[in-house]
């Protein structure tokens, strides 16, 4: 009897201890602290690509300097090198400055018109490395003041005739280390356009980068301004349009070191702001058509960040 | 805590900015002045624009000629600028919104990389376009 009152009672004590092991365990799974799951790294090179702005803002307290080229149009070949030491060059010189985690601000002068530039760029939600947020979501804000004299402007000149917008959402995937996708839909407004021109124009467009050795990448970019109806102030008598914006297709080679970007591309608009790229970027003589060499440039750019 | 207070600031003057001076305007200059017709008779009427005297020194004036100086088409030099814009078919007699000299360099429409340096240099060009694009 005795034997089997102490087998209960040991029973019961291991069977106590077991589900009291059990307790710890499930506590200890409990208070297990989460694995961050943390954003990709560098789902682009450089802050730029081509003409486009990408998801990638540096590390807070970071200056980046920009220098954007355009050379003259490739259509006299050889005689000049395809544009290269052609007159018109087109150049931007720009600053951005990282205030805060995923903020960036930036100021930029470029030839076309002098025109000065404030940027904003923010990312609203960062892809992650296990997929918990398959895709970023960057928003880029720029506003452009004209540079050109005041009788420019024609009559009744007021300071804001100079004011340029351009706002952008992009949403973008990593795929993998060689991979990254973007695409993107813009707004851009003009205060004060000649008469014939449209104030806004939307546009879409995808741009990407494809890797193919640690420091070196194969980049392109598409952007089509929309021709859209109820947003367009002026068409001809037949409903056609004239001079509308034409695409801004380019392609080029990467080279990323770990402060420094150049890029070198060929790509069919001399404009460096994306507002001048999507609204005035027309075919300057309708006699060539859009592939001809009239219409494409070499151009190049080159970033440095300096981290504070 | 700061930074999202940095971000709603940004935000906000963003948004001020945006609507506030969203503006819809068009760039209009006084009438162009509307000179005489040529007068074929008559020795050089009072308003007749000489291309040698008022267009050619616009090419230098506007350092049209760094470049166009016989390298690049046009040839914009003296004595050679007009046989070049008009073989070239530049210059429209009569008609100047298909004469590229006057619309690409444009200082307000144009979009030649260089461009004239105020709208009195284009109201030369295009007073000598309706005068007939003469050689004179």
């Amino acid at each position: 009897m005795k034997k089997i009152f102490l087998f209960i009672i040991v029973l019961s004590l291991g069977l106590n201890l077991s589900f009291a092991q059990e307790g710890v365990e499930e506590k200890a799974v409990e208070e297990k602290p989460k694995v961050k799951d943390r954003p990709v790294r560098e789902p682009f090179g450089s802050g730029i690509l081509i003409d486009n702005q990408t998801c990638f803002i540096p590390e807070k307290k970071t200056l980046e300097m920009v220098i954007q080229h355009r050379f003259g149009p490739m259509n006299n070949g050889i005689s000049d090198i395809w544009g290269i030491y052609k007159p018109g060059a087109n150049i931007r010189i720009g600053f951005n400055y990282v205030v805060i985690d995923k903020l960036q601000l930036g100021y930029g002068l470029t030839m076309t018109n002098m025109t000065s530039d404030f940027s904003a760029k923010y990312n609203i939600i960062e892809q992650t490395r296990k997929n918990t947020i398959p895709v970023f979501v960057t928003v880029f804000a720029d506003w452009g003041i004209d540079g050109r004299s005041n009788d420019s402007f024609g009559e009744n000149y007021k300071p804001t005739n100079r004011f340029s917008y351009f706002t952008q959402l992009i949403v973008g995937r990593k795929f993998n280390d060689w991979c990254s996708i973007q695409v993107h839909g813009s707004f851009t407004h003009f205060n004060k356009v000649e008469p014939g021109t449209d104030h806004d124009k939307i546009g879409v467009g995808f741009n990407g980068r494809f890797k193919f050795s640690p420091q070196s990448a194969i980049h392109f970019q598409a952007d089509f301004p929309l021709k859209i109806q109820g947003l367009s102030e002026y068409k001809t008598d037949n409903n056609e349009w004239v001079d509308h914006p034409v695409p801004n297709i380019g392609i080029g080679y990467e080279l990323n070191t770990g402060a420094h970007s150049f890029q070198v591309y060929i790509l069919s608009s001399k404009e460096i702001l994306p507002q001048y790229s999507y609204m005035y970027n027309t075919i300057p003589n309708e006699q060539y058509p859009f592939w001809s060499t009239q219409n494409f440039l070499i151009g190049f750019t080159m970033t440095r960040l300096w981290g504070f | 805590m700061k930074a999202i207070h940095l971000i709603y600031i940004v935000i906000i003057i963003a948004l001020i900015a945006l609507f506030e001076s969203c503006e819809y305007e068009y760039i209009e200059f006084a009438e162009q002045p509307v000179p005489p017709p040529p007068d074929t008779n008559d020795t050089i009427p009072v308003h007749q624009i000489s291309f040698t005297l008022a267009i050619e020194p616009i090419f230098e004036e506007a350092t049209c000629t760094n470049c166009h100086n016989g390298s690049l088409t046009p040839d914009l030099t003296e004595g050679n600028a007009y046989n070049s814009i008009m073989s070239n078919g530049l210059a429209v007699p009569f008609d100047h919104t298909n004469s590229m000299i006057y619309t690409y360099p444009h200082p307000v429409s144009g979009s030649h990389g260089t461009r004239y340096q105020n709208t009195a240099q284009t109201d030369s060009i295009y007073l000598w376009i309706y005068q007939g694009a003469l050689d004179n």
